[in-house]
């Protein structure tokens, strides 16, 4: 029977893979309405997972209007 | 002491917890809250101010995301300070171990309990997910940014 890896591991588009054979890096974007973090895993250069984490800044108003008498 | 006029801040909160009836209204089951739910949508989709219930048309699709979206957490009341009244969900958005591969941009947040009716659209910069999560991370729930607010 085989041994599990030891190794800590993360769900890809290839199935569970060792962290540590796997490039990571984030990018951030800040736009005016929401700050964005993408948390990238690479594997010899494909893309195997990308999380994406938005902020919204603000949300939507509405604004109440009364009718003035006289 | 003279009067002034005005549209009265607890009404404002009232709304948001649907005391008031112009209209006709609906029977309602309860004195709880709805069930609202946020369900994502493509950037090619069309939703608007326009749009007046949840419908699958537009929303994105892929492995482990559900049409309909998810639930959302609701344990803040509507509030009311300088005149106006909030209402922010109390938890992020969250979608878990979900591949979308096709460009999106768009929340809609709508009450299941009435309908599926539509309350509002939300964008975002544009994002593919793959094999990962996706958060929306709500903003903090005061009179100047809270996600919804009645002045």
């Amino acid at each position: 029977m085989q041994e599990p890896d030891p190794r800590p591991m993360i769900w890809t588009t290839k199935g569970n893979l060792p962290i540590d054979i796997l490039e990571y890096r984030t990018e951030w974007y800040d736009a005016p309405d929401d700050i964005t973090m993408a948390e990238i895993y690479t594997h010899r250069g494909e893309v195997v997972r990308r999380s994406v984490h938005v902020f919204k800044k603000q949300g939507a108003s509405m604004g109440a209007d009364q009718a003035v008498f006289g | 002491m003279a009067n002034t006029a005005a549209i009265c801040n607890s009404f404002k909160t009232e709304l948001l917890q649907g005391i008031h009836a112009f209209g006709t209204s609906v029977v309602r089951a309860g004195t709880g809250a709805d069930t609202f739910k946020a369900a994502l949508f493509l950037a090619s989709a069309t939703l608007s101010k326009s749009t007046t219930a949840y419908s699958a048309t537009g929303e994105v699709s892929g492995t482990n995301y559900t049409a309909g979206g998810v639930t959302v957490t609701n344990a803040n009341a509507p509030a009311n300070a300088s005149d106006i009244t909030y209402w922010t969900p109390s938890a992020s958005f969250a979608w878990t171990t979900v591949t979308l591969g096709t460009a999106f941009d768009c929340c809609l947040l709508y009450n299941s309990t009435q309908s599926n009716k539509a309350v509002a659209v939300f964008t975002f910069s544009s994002q593919t997910v793959t094999a990962g999560n996706f958060t929306l991370t709500q903003p903090t729930n005061d009179q100047t940014t809270g996600l919804l607010r009645l002045s």
